[in-house]
């Protein structure tokens, strides 16, 4: 059992970075709460059952197609939805829901709203004694960490990554510095789509895709986000983890719905004794 | 100003004509009315949208189907007059605000004056609505809670057999199919009607000699990733899986955490989802050892109407999609009480419901009962069909328990 909740720990962890990481560097870069991230996830997921599931296409080439595909959409929605917009936070508001009741909208009539599945990356599954486990799992969680390394060092060590943390620190100095704040703010964008984009591919594969689904990822990514704190984008490793660890233990140790609000209410309780979050900074 | 005065002139005669035709058109001697079908209007709440709506949009397409068929067949007949059934849907958003929203519509909008649907869970929110208006509604899915059905409800009635009767003739299934599953672990939605299941659930689970091990386990409705819920089952020293309520996304989802961790043994997945929906979300290297009160379209046990019913649904939504029955069940009997009262208003027809033994339903004779269970006889018993799936996993019809009368 321990092993098990192990795994379910890890992997509900990477998904939960994943997306939330997505999420921070859009919030960060351009001060802008991306209400529709929910939204790309799910699109990630339903994109992907099109690209693999219906027109056959190779798995590993369908979870690339959707990373990039969205990631494009990121490029096209931070330059028209979110440029206009910056600093106003009630339209921003509007435009996050209006994209995420138009993506719900279009999924729903091309695709339905019956629940379904996306053909896995592999099947099988590992056992070792009286442990068993997917494969598709272990692989997931494989992807998820090789993703979050890269994420890593492109924002501590690659130039584009040092000119996003110089934003989210100070937009007017790193504007005066040369820095092309639109570029680096679409770049940010496209990246945080895609990587909510694959997370919602990931866990298609793993569990199955419902037209809500982006609504409940959407509360996860919130609560990852502010628990790490404003700004801090390395703290969402930690916060994660946090997540993740209840999300899967809860469940096993307590029933029903409690363990949810269990979950709830720590997040509610930490945020009382530290208001900006465990890393975050002064705004 | 002389060409002015010449443009209003000219616009005020044609204005003028206009009326005048129209009110020539509209007088003349009256023609007899059409003797053809009229059309009756029945609401049907469903859940278009929201965490139910994977159930209720194919519940809304079945019942849209066995309306069509109706129709072919010459609709319903009142008094002489062929009245074509006309279904009106009103999105419930898998909520009690939703519910009401729908029924209001349905009631003050639309101006119904009979509904089929929603389930009785949902129907907390609709019953004061329609029960105050005097517009019949046949429910569709029992779970036991005080208020769903009584008293206070005279314009209520169930059309399908639900959770309870559903559970009982489940339980029975399962001892036949798995005699010697005895210690079984108990799972169901955390929606709050455990506590009013349990007095019936639990001596048929005596009486069929299964043993809870433990406490019944929980799950909340929205749950996707059932793996910490297997892990806890797997902790267990169990022969078998019960489970009851839930949709098919749950059973599916669980099925395939279930065996991915190593765990072969039986699940019975307590609800109406076709075998084949829960296979399409659980996969089919997943797919062993599981049953289900579900229909097993095409089989020749099953009655002709439930195989054409089926062949409809499976004709026009695929294969892999779930059948449920349910609403279209409550459709088919109320077309029946409406003609056995030979009235349309709701008033004749619910006493023509509380005086009737018997009706036929898609799964067999249904049989109006329930009066020291709610206080009023406006439930129904019918055959439940059982569909199963051993090791090899292939799908097979596991016959039709009979129906278990509500006291």
């Amino acid at each position: 059992m321990a092993l098990a909740t192990l795994t379910n720990v890890l992997v509900l962890s990477a998904m939960y970075i994943l997306a939330a990481l997505g999420f921070a560097f859009i919030f960060s870069m351009l001060g802008i709460l991306n209400i529709a991230h929910g939204g790309i996830y799910m699109v990630g997921g339903y994109l992907a059952f099109f690209l693999i599931t219906k027109l056959g296409i190779y798995p590993w080439a369908g979870l690339l197609l959707v990373g990039v595909i969205l990631a494009g959409l990121g490029v096209l929605i931070e330059r028209f939805c979110f440029r206009p917009f910056v600093g106003d936070f009630n339209k921003i508001i509007m435009v996050g829901v209006s994209i995420t009741v138009i993506i719900k909208t279009i999924v729903n009539i091309m695709l339905g709203t019956k629940t379904l599945t996306v053909t896995p990356l592999i099947k099988g599954v590992i056992g070792i004694d009286s442990f068993s486990v997917s494969s598709e799992r272990i692989l997931t969680l494989i992807i998820g960490g090789i993703l979050l390394g890269i994420i890593a060092w492109f924002v501590n060590r690659a130039r584009w990554g040092k000119q996003m943390q110089a934003i989210a620190q100070n937009i007017d100095g790193a504007r005066l510095q040369g820095i092309n704040v639109n570029s680096i703010s679409a770049i940010a964008c496209a990246l945080g789509l895609g990587l909510a984009a694959i997370a919602g591919c990931l866990m298609g594969m793993l569990l199955s895709l419902s037209s809500s689904m982006g609504d409940l990822m959407l509360i996860k990514v919130l609560i990852v986000v502010i628990l790490a704190g404003v700004g801090s984008v390395s703290g969402i490793f930690i916060t994660g983890l946090v997540l993740g660890a209840m999300d899967a233990v809860f469940p096993v140790i307590t029933n029903g719905i409690v363990g949810n609000a269990i979950a709830v209410a720590i997040v509610i309780i930490i945020l009382l004794i530290k208001p900006r979050g465990f890393f975050g900074r002064e705004v | 100003m002389e060409r002015k005065r010449l443009v209003t002139l000219f616009i005020s005669l044609m204005l003028a004509l206009v009326l005048a035709v129209m009110a020539l058109t509209s007088c003349g001697p009256s023609t007899p009315e059409p003797t053809g079908p009229q059309t009756l209007l029945i609401g049907n709440i469903e859940s278009i949208t929201g965490w139910f709506s994977s159930h209720d949009i194919e519940d809304a397409s079945e019942t849209q189907i066995m309306a069509d068929y109706i129709n072919e067949q010459g609709g319903i007949t009142v008094g002489g007059q062929q009245y074509t059934i006309k279904m009106v849907v009103e999105d419930g958003q898998s909520s009690l605000d939703g519910v009401t929203a729908a029924a209001n519509k349905l009631v003050f909008d639309h101006g119904v004056k009979f509904t089929v649907a929603p389930p009785i869970f949902f129907a907390a929110a609709s019953n004061p609505i329609t029960n105050a208006n005097k517009v019949l509604a046949v429910l569709n899915y029992n779970v036991n809670t005080p208020g769903e059905l009584d008293a206070n409800t005279p314009y209520s009635f169930i059309g399908y057999n639900g959770g309870l009767g559903q559970s009982i003739a489940f339980i029975k299934f399962m001892r036949q199919a798995w005699p010697d599953a005895k210690k079984i672990a108990f799972i169901m939605p955390d929606d709050g009607t455990w506590k009013f299941l349990s007095p019936v659930i639990n001596p048929t689970l005596a009486e069929e000699g299964f043993t809870m091990v433990g406490d019944p386990i929980f799950y909340p409705n929205d749950i996707v990733d059932f793996t910490p819920i297997a892990t806890k089952i797997n902790a267990m020293d169990i022969d078998g899986i019960i489970q009851i309520h839930g949709i098919g996304v749950h059973a599916g989802n669980l099925l395939k955490a279930l065996r991915e961790a190593g765990n072969n043994k039986p699940y019975g997945a307590g609800m109406c989802d076709s075998l084949n929906s829960i296979k399409a979300i659980s996969g089919e290297a997943a797919f062993t050892n599981i049953a289900s009160w579900a229909i097993t379209p095409g089989d020749p046990g099953n009655p002709p109407l439930l195989n054409e019913l089926t062949k409809r649904i499976i004709a026009k939504n695929g294969p892999d999609v779930p059948i449920f029955g349910l609403s279209a069940n409550c459709l088919y009997i109320l077309k029946q009480v409406i003609e056995a009262a030979n009235s349309l208003d709701p008033t004749v027809v619910k006493a023509k419901f509380e005086t009737m033994d018997s009706v036929d339903t898609l799964y067999g004779t249904g049989y109006f009962c329930g009066e020291d269970t709610y206080g009023i006889r406006h439930a129904i018993a019918h055959p439940s069909p059982m569909s199963i799936a051993r090791a090899d996993g292939v799908i097979s019809f596991g016959g039709f328990i009979p129906a278990t009368l509500l006291p």
